[in-house]
């Protein structure tokens, strides 16, 4: 489903975020991503969502090369793919309900449809109560629930998440590495980018390291290694 | 775009504008300031330029003869100034024509008709007189210049050549033209600053919807149309301000503009042309105001 090719990336002359990847993740695929920080796992997601352009390679997601994507079409591949992120970027003025609603109304859908799927999406990450609840009324751990909902909305066919856990305590953490699993059982393809040694082991699914730009080692059902 | 998506962007643009609410009454009134100059530089042009075509025709030459200059003297220079170059028509108004007239005119003023009348027929104090009309105005002062030169002053006691008039209306109207397009220039200069900055202020008070819109797949004119439309707003609401403001004004004053520039029949027409010429002069350089700012603002402050 999603193809790398010899892709390179270079921020500098003397910083090489990436090097050479060849990366094959299938449809319906856990792919845990590990690295430490800056092994270039970042670099790798923004790559897949067009946020970065590759200097060499290409990046193939359902046979559309991300590398040379028009600018004007990139909105329609975002709309494919959920992003959630370790500082969770929700919209503070808003409530639970209208910051998953808030995705929803910029591709255009209409607000009957909005009211129908909302809640739903809600129920799937557990927060169907904390629907009117504004960010600072949640935990840590609801917080990314709802940018999970919010990355669900648009009901995309891969989930990239970049250290979800990274500000949160344990508890919360597995809670979350279960809901991504529940998402992925779905039938959702979902990269997970983190650092968490204990979480990875324990998902006992495909691990990609990254050491310092290139892939050191490809296993299924692998354990973090670093 | 859909209706609903429409719909949303207007809504955004309208909370843009009231989330800085003095920001917007800044930039609201120096757009106001703007276009008020415009309407007024408007207005005066077209009055101008309305009472220039009426006093043309009001225009010519009035010459006075001497009592010692004889009839038959009048008539061959009477042909003679008909050929001069420029000359469109020379009117005689002889003595008795002259008196007619003069009564005709002060027929409300017993006192001055009392006074003409101590005079007896052949004692008549009023002039006879040429009145010349040229062809185009230029040529008023070359025939001026001939009937002043010696062949034909010792005949005229006075020469009257109101053409100048003209020219004093002439450099008004450029003036208001050069002295207003300078004017126009600097504001609409500032203007373009004022709602360029409070965009700006805009753009980085939303930067987080903004990235978080990018990433759930927003399309570019769906970020940037809120933006464009709160520029927008501020044209539309000054422009309702600052016509509102010169219509009234207009509206209360045209009794005494018909008057004042002598418009006649011409100026009801005039007046309430002028209502619609205010209205989309201002409509068009506000809106565009806005959309030039907020267009400058984006391409520099928002990545999308």
């Amino acid at each position: 489903m999603i193809k790398f090719d010899s892709v390179t990336k270079k921020y500098n002359k003397d910083h090489q975020a990436l090097k050479d990847i060849n990366l094959d993740i299938h449809k319906g695929e856990f792919l845990s991503l590990v690295g430490q920080s800056g092994a270039g796992k970042s670099t790798l997601m923004k790559l897949i969502i067009g946020e970065e352009k590759p200097d060499a390679g290409r990046i193939l997601i359902d046979d559309i090369d991300v590398a040379r994507i028009r600018s004007i079409d990139i909105p329609f591949l975002r709309r494919k793919i959920g992003v959630v992120f370790q500082d969770i970027k929700l919209l503070p003025n808003r409530t639970a309900f209208e910051n998953v609603a808030f995705a929803m109304e910029v591709s255009g859908e209409r607000i009957n449809a909005i009211k129908r799927e909302v809640p739903k999406i809600l129920e799937t990450v557990g927060l169907e109560e904390k629907s009117k609840a504004f960010p600072d009324e949640m935990s840590g751990g609801e917080r990314q629930r709802v940018a999970i909902a919010r990355a669900l909305a648009h009901n995309p066919v891969l989930l990239l998440a970049d250290e979800p856990t990274g500000n949160l305590d344990s508890i919360n953490a597995w809670d979350i590495i279960q809901l991504l699993l529940k998402i992925n059982k779905g039938g959702t393809t979902v990269i997970l980018a983190t650092h968490a040694k204990d979480l990875v082991n324990s998902i006992k699914k495909r691990v990609v390291t990254i050491e310092k730009g290139e892939i050191v080692y490809d296993q299924e059902k692998g354990k973090y290694v670093l | 775009m859909s209706f609903t998506v429409f719909k949303r962007l207007v809504k955004s643009g309208v909370t843009n504008f009231f989330r800085n609410i003095w920001l917007s009454v800044a930039a609201t009134s120096v757009m106001t300031i703007t276009l008020f100059i415009i309407a007024t530089i408007l207005v005066l042009y077209t009055l101008t330029a309305v009472s220039l075509t009426n006093i043309k025709d009001k225009v010519g030459i009035t010459a006075y003869f001497n009592n010692t200059t004889s009839e038959t003297e009048i008539l061959t220079i009477k042909d003679e100034v008909a050929a001069l170059p420029g000359v469109k028509e020379v009117d005689y108004i002889p003595k008795d024509l002259a008196r007619d007239q003069f009564i005709a005119a002060h027929q409300d003023d017993p006192l001055l008709i009392e006074t003409l009348n101590e005079f007896s027929e052949s004692d008549n104090p009023l002039p006879a007189s040429f009145a010349i009309k040229a062809n185009d105005l230029p040529d008023y002062a070359g025939i001026a210049q001939v009937l002043n030169s010696d062949r034909y002053s010792p005949y005229f006691s006075k020469i009257r050549d109101n053409s100048t008039v003209i020219n004093k209306l002439n450099k008004i109207t450029s003036a208001i033209t050069q002295g207003g397009i300078g004017l126009t220039v600097v504001f609409v200069l500032v203007t373009i600053l004022v709602m360029f900055n409070t965009i700006r202020l805009t753009i980085y008070n939303r930067r987080e919807e903004v990235e978080i819109m990018r990433l759930v797949g927003a399309t570019n004119w769906y970020i940037r149309g809120p933006f464009i439309i709160e520029g927008i707003m501020y044209g539309l609401l000054a422009t309702i301000i600052a016509s509102g403001i010169m219509i009234l004004l207009l509206f209360l004053l045209s009794s005494r503009l018909e008057g004042f520039l002598s418009l006649q029949t011409a100026g009801s027409g005039l007046i309430n042309g002028l209502y619609w010429k205010v209205l989309v002069a201002d409509l068009i350089v506000g809106v565009g105001l806005g959309i030039i700012a907020s267009s400058i603002a984006i391409r520099r402050y928002l990545k999308v």
